[in-house]
């Protein structure tokens, strides 16, 4: 079944919000993959076989080039990962597979403030031979809000978030990247050393990174800085009686106590060079900038926005405006003539450095105004009275909305 | 014949027409323009494109959009058809800080002549009262440009005198409905007086540039080049064979030498060494020659800044309500007009057609949805115009100031609209609404809106002749230095200055040639 010359890459929590992405990576690069885990993956080329860290290994499996665990059981103790990794591979090791890439994290260490840190060291440390690679992730963002990017989306959500060290240096890096990265490693890159560091080489501050989060959610976070050493102590107490505050006291452990590891050389062998997070979590926030310029342009008239039309108004957005969606109320969401009622009165903004949806309109009306789409342009003779009844017409709807203008006026 | 070098600092109407005397008195020019050119763009027809036809979004918006950029407060042309980049590198260039006050220019080859309204009037003798120069010392240049960049006007309305009678004009263009209804009813009275604009738009070839089509793309910019800009005029000056033009070049500063020569210091970005010169002549624009002026002279002290305030209003002619937009028109000023304002001056005001104008740019400004304001435009557009109204700067209140470090000097310009500025205002908008209403014009209510200060882009005062500079230009107290641009004219009326600016360089130009000429002989 595998075809000639096709590599085959083996590949554990391939379900997970970096392994789905990896596979996919995988895949564009003609490797045959092998999922091992629980369910079935959305490619019908992958072949898939149910397993769990800890099972006995399947028959059947091997041979293959490369092993890329990702698999992490987060309901299990430590000894659980640690046994099932080891039993992992072992197997690899018998079958010959040249190549194991495991996702470690930054957080990896010893003597790491949380569990989930020790564990992966603990995990690293077994993997000591040639061609047997620990990538220490940092911090994931873009691509379906899952894992820890789907809990900072939830997060930026709020309209307070009180933090605890929002200071603590973080390492960012896009699922694309880290997809590209193990891929890469998985071919064999960096296969003489040991450990390589996934994160962008300068690191930026974890409050800093949930703001530019939620911005792309069309939201402005106010971040309440809260002490740690209370929190992580409640939060532990609490944990006895609710194991989902445990979970939470995991968390904010690991990032308490993240340090920075330098990626530089690590990511300059794999021949990466990272996207400036800034950047990067712009870039995440466009299909919705794309879906706001489809509304806004519905709103003015436009029957069927064109691609083009659409893409410069999100580019329009991303170099000139603010950059963020504007996060259009789900009414005017459903029907866009309603956005009216949200448009303020004037264009300039509260603090003048968000777009108001005013402003998003004007931009919107330009670009649909050069691409030829505005219906307001009439070169043919029409009855006077017509155009008065329509003028009418116009003036009274916009006098009888103006009081939901003035209370709902979007200032960004 | 023994040649001096002048070196001519910008590349818009003042220093090329400072040039042209200095070029056929024998002299060579090298001219240093900050920016580089900037492409006018395809002849498109504007009633084409509306369908949907090319040239398509960049095209207008310019590459990458840019021209969403630039402040909404500004005239739309300079938004539509300008270099964003030559508008941005120039506030930098100034080292800007603008309270109350809209100060823009363009680095760019032809200056922000790529994107004006072309509106050319000569200044009469109560236009340049408190000038040491009277009118006639600038009838011989207001001829030679006006033949060099060629006008078009009415010579037989009721403000061609008032326009100027002394300088070769060419037929007006063919006015649009909106604006032939009007003066059709039109009789002449002292109190409000009509007529066509006088503009710097050939209605017949001249030279290498082509006639207006009436293709309707002019806020666009006109790629015909039929609407003079500066830029036009370089190959003719190259042509020449003693007029060199270096670009990217941005001057920094002007330091005297001890020997008497001056040296010119560049920006970092323009990578050049410091150029030596014993002639300089300053034609960056109003605020960027007084900046360097200013600078040279370490003058700190807050000079005068002349802006001739102005309002805008929009007039609906019910009697076209039921026309059709005209597919082939002229975009820019379709008639002038004139009411008395303030003791024995004048208003000066402008209509243009609002079917030539970007519709999201007259909602954007007005408190209506922008999906209701574009419906309401669908029904009223053929019969708007919208209107365009200056004082005098006698009424505006503004100055500017050099702050910063010597070496890094910066330009602190402030401004308001005075009081004597909005009460003249509505004086004019009094005798202007019965005055259009009489013609089948109605002025909008609620349209009536005051430009922010300097939006206008008519700046002057700040190098006044009679003050800082003598009436021939000459900077005091830095032998070598001559000032051409619109900072040299000590105050404006309420007519456009450009026309004036250039035939003022040319005058100071000729004056220096002799000069040159005389040292040298």
């Amino acid at each position: 079944m595998t075809e000639a010359g096709a590599r085959h890459a083996i590949v554990t929590g391939a379900n997970g919000y970096i392994g789905a992405a990896v596979v996919d990576r995988l895949i564009a690069s003609g490797w045959h993959v092998t999922v091992l885990g629980r369910a079935t993956t959305r490619h019908i080329s992958v072949a898939s076989i149910a397993w769990r860290l800890g099972e006995a290994m399947p028959d059947r499996l091997f041979p293959a080039d490369a092993l890329i665990h990702l698999a992490h059981d987060w309901s299990e103790a430590a000894e659980g990962n640690i046994g099932g990794s080891l039993r992992l591979i072992d197997a690899a090791r018998r079958a010959s597979v040249g190549r194991i890439v495991f996702a470690s994290t930054i957080s990896a260490r010893a003597d790491a403030n949380n569990r989930y840190g020790r564990t992966k060291a603990a995990i690293e440390a077994l993997l000591d031979r040639p061609g047997e690679t620990s990538a220490r992730i940092g911090l994931v963002y873009g691509g379906p809000p899952l894992g820890l990017w789907g809990t900072i989306r939830s997060l930026t959500k709020l309209p307070v978030l009180p933090m605890v060290q929002p200071h603590q240096q973080v390492q960012p890096i896009g699922l694309d990247e880290v997809a590209e990265a193990v891929a890469r490693l998985a071919a064999g890159a960096c296969a003489d050393r040991r450990v390589v560091v996934l994160g962008a080489s300068t690191p930026m501050s974890f409050g800093c990174f949930l703001s530019l989060a939620a911005a792309v959610e069309g939201r402005r976070l106010a971040i309440l800085p809260l002490p740690a050493a209370p929190i992580v102590a409640s939060l532990d107490l609490a944990g006895r009686a609710v194991p989902r505050l445990a979970g939470m006291a995991e968390r904010v452990r690991g990032l308490v106590g993240l340090p920075f590891l330098p990626s530089d050389d690590d990511l300059g062998a794999l021949g990466l060079r990272l996207v400036d997070p800034v950047r990067g979590l712009a870039r995440a926030s466009r299909r919705r900038i794309l879906g706001e310029a489809w509304l806004l342009f519905l709103s003015l008239g436009v029957r069927r926005p064109p691609l083009a039309a659409l893409a410069a108004y999100a580019r329009a957005v991303e170099r000139l405006g603010d950059g963020a969606p504007i996060g259009l109320p789900r009414l005017a969401q459903a029907w866009p003539p309603l956005i009216r009622i949200y448009e303020p009165l004037s264009e300039a903004a509260g603090d003048g450095r968000r777009d108001t949806l005013k402003r998003r309109l004007a931009t919107a009306a330009h670009i649909a105004d050069a691409a030829g789409l505005l219906p307001v342009y009439d070169y043919t003779a029409r009855p006077a009275a017509v155009r008065l009844m329509r003028a009418v017409g116009v003036l009274a709807l916009e006098v009888a909305i103006l009081p939901f203008r003035l209370v709902l006026g979007r200032h960004g | 014949m023994s040649r001096r070098e002048v070196v001519v600092i910008g590349s818009g109407p003042a220093g090329i027409a400072a040039s042209w005397p200095l070029v056929q008195a024998g002299h060579a020019v090298r001219m240093l323009e900050a920016g580089t050119g900037f492409p006018a763009g395809e002849p498109w027809a504007l009633a084409d494109r509306r369908a949907g036809g090319r040239p398509g979004i960049e095209a207008l918006l310019g590459p990458g959009l840019r021209g969403l950029a630039a402040s909404a407060d500004v005239s739309p042309k300079l938004r539509l058809a300008a270099d964003p980049d030559g508008v941005d590198s120039y506030t930098r260039g100034l080292g800007l800080d603008a309270d109350g006050a809209i100060i823009v220019g363009l680095n760019v080859t032809g200056g922000l002549s790529t994107v004006w309204g072309a509106i050319s009037p000569t200044f009469s003798d109560a236009d340049v009262a408190g000038w040491p120069i009277d009118a006639a010392a600038l009838a011989p240049s207001y001829r030679d440009v006006a033949a060099r960049i060629g006008l078009s006007g009415s010579m037989d309305d009721d403000l061609a005198a008032f326009h100027g009678d002394g300088v070769p004009v060419q037929p007006a263009l063919p006015p649009s409905p909106n604006a032939a209804a009007l003066l059709s009813r039109y009789r002449s009275s002292d109190d409000f007086r009509l007529g066509r604009p006088r503009l710097a738009v050939l209605s017949t070839p001249l030279g290498s540039r082509a006639a207006c089509d009436l293709g309707g793309r002019c806020m666009w910019g006109c790629a015909r080049r039929s609407i003079y800009s500066a830029a036009d005029e370089i190959p003719d000056l190259l042509a020449t064979g003693l007029f060199a033009l270096e670009t990217a070049s941005e001057v920094r500063r002007i330091d005297r030498l001890a020997d008497g020569g001056l040296v010119l210091a560049f920006t970092p970005e323009s990578g050049r060494e410091p150029l030596r010169a014993a002639q300089v002549v300053l034609a960056a624009g109003a605020p960027a020659s007084a900046r360097l002026a200013l600078a040279s002279l370490g003058q700190t002290e807050a000079r005068p800044l002349a802006l001739t305030p102005a309002f805008t209003f929009a007039l609906l002619r019910p009697a076209a309500l039921g026309e059709g937009l005209p597919r082939l028109g002229f975009g820019l000023a379709q008639l002038a007009f004139r009411v008395p304002a303030g003791s024995g001056g004048y208003a000066y005001g402008l209509l243009y057609d609002a079917g030539a104008l970007a519709a999201p740019d007259l909602v954007r400004r007005t408190m209506l949805t922008a999906a209701g304001g574009l419906r309401l435009l669908g029904a009223l557009l053929p019969s708007l115009m919208i209107g365009l109204v200056y004082l005098p700067s006698s009424v505006s209140s503004a100055s500017l100031r050099l702050t910063g470090d010597p070496e890094r000097p910066r330009l602190a310009v402030s401004a308001a609209t005075s009081a004597a500025a909005l009460a003249l205002a509505r004086d004019a908008r009094r005798r202007i609404a019965p005055a259009l209403r009489r013609l089948g014009g109605w002025m909008l209510p609620g349209s009536f809106r005051m430009l922010a200060p300097g939006s206008e882009v008519h700046y002057a005062g700040p190098l006044a002749m009679g003050d800082l500079v003598s009436a021939k230009g000459e900077v005091h107290g830095i032998p070598g230095l001559t000032a051409v641009d619109g900072a040299v004219l000590p105050s404006l009326p309420a007519k456009h200055h450009t026309f004036t600016v250039m035939a003022n360089a040319d005058r100071i130009g000729r004056s220096l040639a002799t000069r040159l000429r005389s040292a040298t002989s």
